[in-house]
């Protein structure tokens, strides 16, 4: 009886401890598994197309700029503006900067608002890259500016680059909203009238006849009839004294700050240097015909012939291929930058 | 099985199912107490105790049924012997089931609690997943991805023994930035502690050296040395127009909020030169969105092995015949009348007819008799017309001793007799019923043609169907005192309802069923006095009943 106790005993302790072991063992097995640590999706980086700065970097980057000029402005240091300007635009505002010292004037053409009326943000994600800002009109109901905003490279910062006034009047093309970004042109764009770089060259050929027959493709605009304007006085006057004169317009098609438009255009901002070259008669001397070339040619001994060196800076729509579509100019910048009596 | 008709000396029978009552019997006094019969009377006891029935039809029966408790005998014990082979074989696998599988299946439930309660306590993860890693090389860099790994929003912080710069730009920027340049990456996480980290060479990108080299615009023909250069020198990295955030500092915390698919990234300029390191111990905490479902699991699984081991451990070690429902309360169900002392109810509720109730009454009262008549051992081995045809039968040799109708009374009623309660005659049904229970008692209420209204057919229909009550049938032997026990029980449960009784103008006192020579005439005289005048259409078969029984009654009376 006893033994049968204790078999018994024995079999109910054996059953309750196989049973707590498979169990603890199925149980445990199910407990021991972990929650694995999540992985980061593979996503290269060019296949983002999301704006190359925020506005708030936008901003950011025209306070820096605005400061800097505003300083250069005040006093009157051109060396103040290499931080933060590049381009054409450095060269025609350290020269305004020199006439105005010089001249004792203030030249409202160097007044930039702070006020933004636009910004055209880039989506590419390789350098260069250009920001396009279009202020509003200054406080004596000037035009508003196009402003050029240029990173040459990631380890640069954002300069100025260009500045046009753009014409009274002018219709602008439609860009993206910042959030979205706009994509950068380049010289080689197809689908248009022409490409960037035909049109540049084509631009400073009707430049260069001003006082003539533009081209075809060019829309007369108010900068080349006051060129012309001005070139037909100024040829008058030497052909008076029995002089020459000439210009010659040289855009540079290499760095053109192109960005498209939404409806598939391109907004072209390109610098033309120009030289002018006028030689007085016999016996006379060549002056400088404007108080910018004044100021620029300072204390120079006036001789026969004078070089005046141009800097301009145009900016150019290429609207889409389409029947009777034109180049037209928005808006543009000129600006003597030199002055020697040779 | 026929053991009902048979007569032969009481002895003591067993059944499970025909277990007899104990209760006050006055018959019982009159007979003979053998030892016999004592030692029936104290089993009966027992199994009365044991199973708790009551039944006065029972017991009666076994006033007058010795035969039938015979054969109730032979075949209970081989119903006992059935049920215990039958019962060995399924309590072996109630024991196992008791003993072996409801305990492995408690201890289970009892390891899944613990474990899921482990699971939210102790073991619980930790919410808050911080993981970092540390810098040596100049500059170090996350992989786009790396900041929403876990949650939208992360606590970025960066510590170091020197001042050093932590910026947030894009993907792109950053790789413009650490081109052509050796920086640690941080790629992911190892585990929720640690982060990833690897060394990489960024290759410069073509544009890059192109760009480099048209750093200076392209002079026109003459070029002017006078002309201002710009400075081409990188900027510093604090300085960088690239960076959406940056902070110089020695300790740098701050946080970063995005969304899952944002290529932002975090890049570091440690600014380790020759002359001394700066490693900066980088960390990112995110709060873990993944909640775990592990103490869920493991508390429903506990749940439902508790509830298998109940199972096991009740329901399912139970012998099958104990699994039935207790005989007692089965039969308390249908036939609540045959229990001792218990008060006939309306048991078809409140707002039933009448008819209704007296059917159910009548049925349950009907296989409660047939049941208690000596039924097999083995139940639902008849079938109920059997049934209904053995009880019948019995009923009638009980009270009728000439005619003894075995089949079942077609003849008399052949359409069921529906009673429409509004169009009742009250008056004619007294009489009716009068004629009916003076004539049989509950024969009427035996006819299997008619499953409706068999209570209210013996009382509007034809009354005499089943014949005359023949209270002193010559095969049995019940005393004049029997049969007034009985029929005066037999009138308390047929007519158990209030209301019936008050509808039919009947004193529950009043005994319908006096001395059969003489009480029928005084039964239904005293209750047609009671009555209204009776409708001229009934009248006449009426009148024609009445003569029949009075005439079977004079036949009897002889």
């Amino acid at each position: 009886m006893t033994n049968n106790k204790k078999t018994i005993a024995h079999r109910n302790l054996f059953r309750v401890v196989s049973a707590v072991a498979l169990s603890a063992c199925v149980v445990g097995g199910i407990g021991a598994c972990g929650t694995p640590v999540p992985q980061p999706s593979r996503q290269s980086a060019s296949a983002q197309v999301t704006p190359s700065v925020t506005v708030e970097q936008a901003r950011r980057i025209e306070n820096q700029i605005y400061a800097c000029v505003h300083q250069a402005d005040q006093k009157k240091d051109v060396h103040a503006l290499q931080t933060r300007l590049s381009g054409p635009e450095l060269a025609i505002r350290s020269a305004q900067l020199q006439i105005e010292k010089s001249s004792k004037k203030s030249d409202p053409r160097m007044t930039i608002p702070r006020s933004i009326r636009q910004r055209v943000v880039p989506i590419n994600s390789d350098w260069p890259r250009s920001i396009f800002v279009i202020t509003s009109t200054t406080a004596d109901q000037q035009s508003g500016r196009l402003l050029v905003f240029n990173q040459q490279k990631a380890h640069d910062n954002y300069r100025l680059w260009g500045l046009v006034r753009l014409f009274s009047g002018i219709r602008l093309p439609q860009f993206e909203v910042p959030s979205i970004g706009s994509k950068q042109g380049t010289a080689q764009d197809s689908g248009l009238v022409m490409t960037p770089q035909q049109a540049v060259r084509l631009y400073a050929r009707a430049m260069q006849q001003a006082d003539k027959t533009i081209p075809a493709k060019i829309e007369k605009d108010q900068f080349l009839t006051s060129l012309g304007d001005l070139e037909s006085s100024v040829q008058k006057g030497v052909a008076a004294n029995a002089g020459s004169q000439s210009q010659v317009f040289t855009p540079d098609v290499s760095d053109l700050k192109i960005m498209r438009s939404a409806d598939g255009g391109d907004l072209v901002v390109a610098r033309i240097d120009s030289v002018w070259m006028r030689s007085a008669g016999e016996g006379r001397q060549a002056q400088p015909a404007s108080d910018a070339e004044k100021a620029l040619f300072g204390g120079q001994k006036a001789t026969s012939s004078i070089r005046v060196r141009y800097v301009n800076v145009v900016a150019l729509y290429v609207p889409p291929a389409a029947k009777n579509a034109t180049v037209r100019a928005v808006g543009a910048e000129r600006e003597p930058v030199e002055a020697k009596a040779l | 099985m026929d053991k009902q008709q048979t007569p032969s000396p009481r002895v003591t029978g067993r059944t499970d199912e025909a277990a007899t009552p104990q209760k006050s019997v006055p018959q019982q006094a009159e007979e003979p107490q053998t030892a016999a019969e004592r030692e029936e009377k104290r089993a009966r006891r027992r199994r009365l105790r044991r199973h708790g029935q009551h039944s006065w039809i029972g017991h009666t029966q076994n006033a007058h049924n010795h035969g039938a408790r015979v054969g109730r005998v032979s075949s209970s014990s081989r119903s006992r012997r059935a049920l215990k082979h039958g019962g060995m074989q399924s309590s072996r696998a109630a024991k196992i089931c008791r003993r072996v599988v409801a305990p492995i299946l408690t201890v289970a439930a009892i390891v899944c609690g613990v474990f899921g309660w482990l699971s939210a306590g102790p073991w619980k993860p930790n919410p808050v997943a911080t993981a970092t890693a540390t810098i040596a090389t100049q500059y170090g860099a996350t992989d786009p991805g790396v900041l929403p790994l876990v949650n939208t929003r992360v606590a970025i912080a960066a510590t170091a023994s020197h001042p050093f710069c932590l910026a947030v730009a894009s993907a792109q920027d950053a790789d413009g930035w650490l081109a052509s340049t050796r920086y640690t990456r941080v790629t992911g996480l190892t585990d929720w502690t640690h982060l990833q980290t690897r060394s990489t060479l960024l290759q410069a990108s073509a544009d890059e050296s192109e760009s480099d080299s048209v750093s200076e615009p392209t002079s026109p023909k003459d070029a002017n040395p006078e002309q201002p250069l710009e400075r081409n020198t990188s900027v510093a990295f604090k300085d960088s127009d690239l960076w959406r955030t940056v902070r110089c500092a020695r300790s740098v915390s701050m946080t970063w909020t995005g969304d899952r698919n944002s290529h932002d990234v975090i890049i570091i300029d440690t600014q380790t030169s020759e002359h001394h390191s700066n490693p900066v111990t980088l960390s990112l905490s995110w709060k873990r969105t993944d909640t775990s479902n592990t103490p869920r699991i493991f508390g429903v699984c506990a749940l439902l092995l508790l509830l298998a081991a109940i199972l096991f451990a009740t329901v399912f070690s139970l012998a099958p015949y104990r699994r039935r429902k207790a005989k007692r309360l089965i039969d308390a169900e249908r036939d609540p009348a045959s229990s001792e002392g218990t008060d006939v109810k309306k048991v078809a509720g409140e707002d039933a007819p009448r008819w209704v109730n007296d059917h159910i009454l009548s049925r349950r009262k009907r296989e409660g008799r047939r049941r208690h008549a000596g039924r097999s051992a083995s139940a639902g081995s008849a079938s109920r017309h059997e049934k209904k045809q053995n009880g019948l039968a019995r009923l009638s040799a009980i009270f009728r001793h000439s005619k003894q109708k075995t089949s079942v009374p077609s003849s008399t009623s052949l359409h069921p007799a529906v009673s429409d309660v509004g169009n009742a005659n009250m008056v004619a049904r007294l009489q009716q019923q009068n004629r009916s229970h003076t004539a049989s008692t509950a024969t009427p209420s035996a006819q299997s043609t008619d499953t409706g209204i068999t209570q209210s057919s013996s009382l509007s229909g034809p009354a005499g169907s089943t014949g005359p009550i023949n209270p002193q049938p010559a095969s049995h032997h019940p005393t004049d005192a029997d049969v007034r026990e009985y029929l005066r029980r037999l009138s308390q449960e047929e007519l158990g309802t209030s209301g019936l009784e008050r509808d039919q103008g009947l004193d529950a006192d009043t005994h319908f069923f006096a001395p059969i020579q003489q009480g029928a005439q005084h039964g239904k005289t005293s209750t047609t006095n009671s009555s209204t005048t009776n409708p001229a259409t009934s009248d006449k078969s009426d009148q024609e009943n009445h003569e029949d029984h009075e005439k079977e009654h004079d036949s009897d009376d002889e």
